[in-house]
């Protein structure tokens, strides 16, 4: 199962960052964390998480309690439509 | 003329209008400008950095390959490869009296083989590539399968450190296709000798648990206890300390005051013994100290 989980996350990531992320200004985002250097897959995960916490925001509104980035990923996998191939 | 003038300047300057002017902006910000700005959205600029995602409802996502199943079997074998273990392996302190490895025990090897007869893929007297292992666990048992039964057999009497070469061949009946009826020579070197020592099953029922914080209360109390015996001993010890450099401090006091000639003499003394000397007269028989105060070799004189 946790295989599957790590398929379900990876295709997740990639449907919200395509279709659900509407501004995200990728050198200004790497840019902000002055003591970093990003290369381009830890560039990605740095947006990737700016987007999660942001999406915490959004489901912290919706169910009304506080969610953790780590809680995330079960309500992500819960939400997803998953079609294999 | 002038009215009609006038009219011709008011058209043209509605039609650059300030229409005409947004033109100048990139089409994306416009874009945005609209399309963004949604309540639903939201946005998080905790970083200083713009985010802002679209209120995820329907997530479809397509995976590029068959959902994993797990099969009774699977678990079965998986249990199987990977068995809970009732012992953990110790190193045996005393092999030398033993007499190095013996049956039962496990010994951490690291080994190597030559390539002698038969299997196919390999070339003779060369190194078999893969057929190698280190810190390999060998049980040292005598019924197991072939060639392990052999590396037990060989590898009884042999020290720590130790290199010990023997031939083995691993039978027709061996899993792995290429490996059947194999004859190599094996140099094996023992890392380490350990034995199987039983792991005992924690009870934690109430009774136990109860037991145990007893114990604990009781060896609280006994280390406050020492902590006590300790302090007063501390005390004691200070006590004897003080009446002995006090006994050492009148005394000098005196030799100095009976003493008829200058006098100079070198001791050791602590902040105390100063103090205590000077109380006792030391001073008024014209005694004095050089040097810093504190504990230290210096002189004093009268």
């Amino acid at each position: 199962m946790e295989k599957q989980n790590v398929l379900v996350d990876l295709a997740v990531r990639e449907e919200i960052m395509e279709r659900y992320v509407v501004d995200l200004d990728a050198k200004k985002a790497t840019e902000s964390v002055s003591w970093a250097k990003f290369g381009k897959v830890s560039g990605a995960q740095f947006q990737w998480q700016l987007v999660l916490e942001t999406i915490c925001k959004q489901q912290e509104t919706e169910l009304g309690r506080k969610v953790e980035v780590k809680d995330l990923y079960q309500i992500l996998r819960d939400k997803a439509e998953i079609t294999f191939m | 003329m002038i009215y009609r003038l006038l009219i011709i300047v008011a058209n043209f300057a509605l039609s650059s209008s300030f229409q005409n002017q947004h033109s100048f902006l990139p089409a994306t910000s416009r874009i945005q400008g609209t399309a963004v700005e949604t309540p639903e959205d939201t946005i998080n600029n905790a970083k200083g950095v713009l985010v802002r995602v679209n209120p995820i409802k329907r997530l479809q996502v397509t995976i590029p390959a068959s959902p994993i199943s797990i099969t009774s079997a699977d678990i079965d074998s998986h249990i199987k490869a990977n068995p809970v273990l009732d012992y953990e392996l110790k190193n045996v302190v005393n092999f030398v009296t033993l007499g190095g490895v013996q049956p039962g025990n496990v010994a951490v090897c690291d080994w190597t083989s030559v390539h002698l007869e038969g299997g196919t893929g390999f070339a003779q007297n060369q190194n078999m590539k893969g057929v190698a292992k280190n810190g390999h666990e060998i049980d040292v048992n005598f019924e197991q399968p072939e060639p392990w039964a052999t590396f037990a057999r060989k590898l009884v009497g042999s020290g720590q450190m130790q290199t010990t070469t023997f031939e083995a061949s691993f039978p027709d009946t061996y899993p792995v296709e290429r490996m059947k009826n194999v004859r190599a020579r094996f140099t094996v070197n023992v890392k380490k000798i350990m034995e199987k020592v039983p792991i005992e099953k924690r009870d934690i029922s109430e009774g136990k648990r109860a037991k145990r914080s007893e114990a604990k209360l009781e060896e609280d109390e006994n280390t406050r206890d020492g902590s006590r015996e300790m302090a007063a001993d501390g005390y004691n010890r200070a006590k004897r300390v003080f009446r002995k450099t006090r006994i050492l401090a009148m005394d000098l006091a005196k030799w100095l005051q009976t003493a008829t000639t200058a006098t100079e003499l070198t001791i050791y003394y602590s902040t105390q013994f100063i103090w205590l000397a000077r109380r006792s007269g030391f001073a008024k028989g014209g005694g004095r100290f050089f040097g810093r105060e504190g504990n230290g070799e210096t002189k004093c004189s009268r």
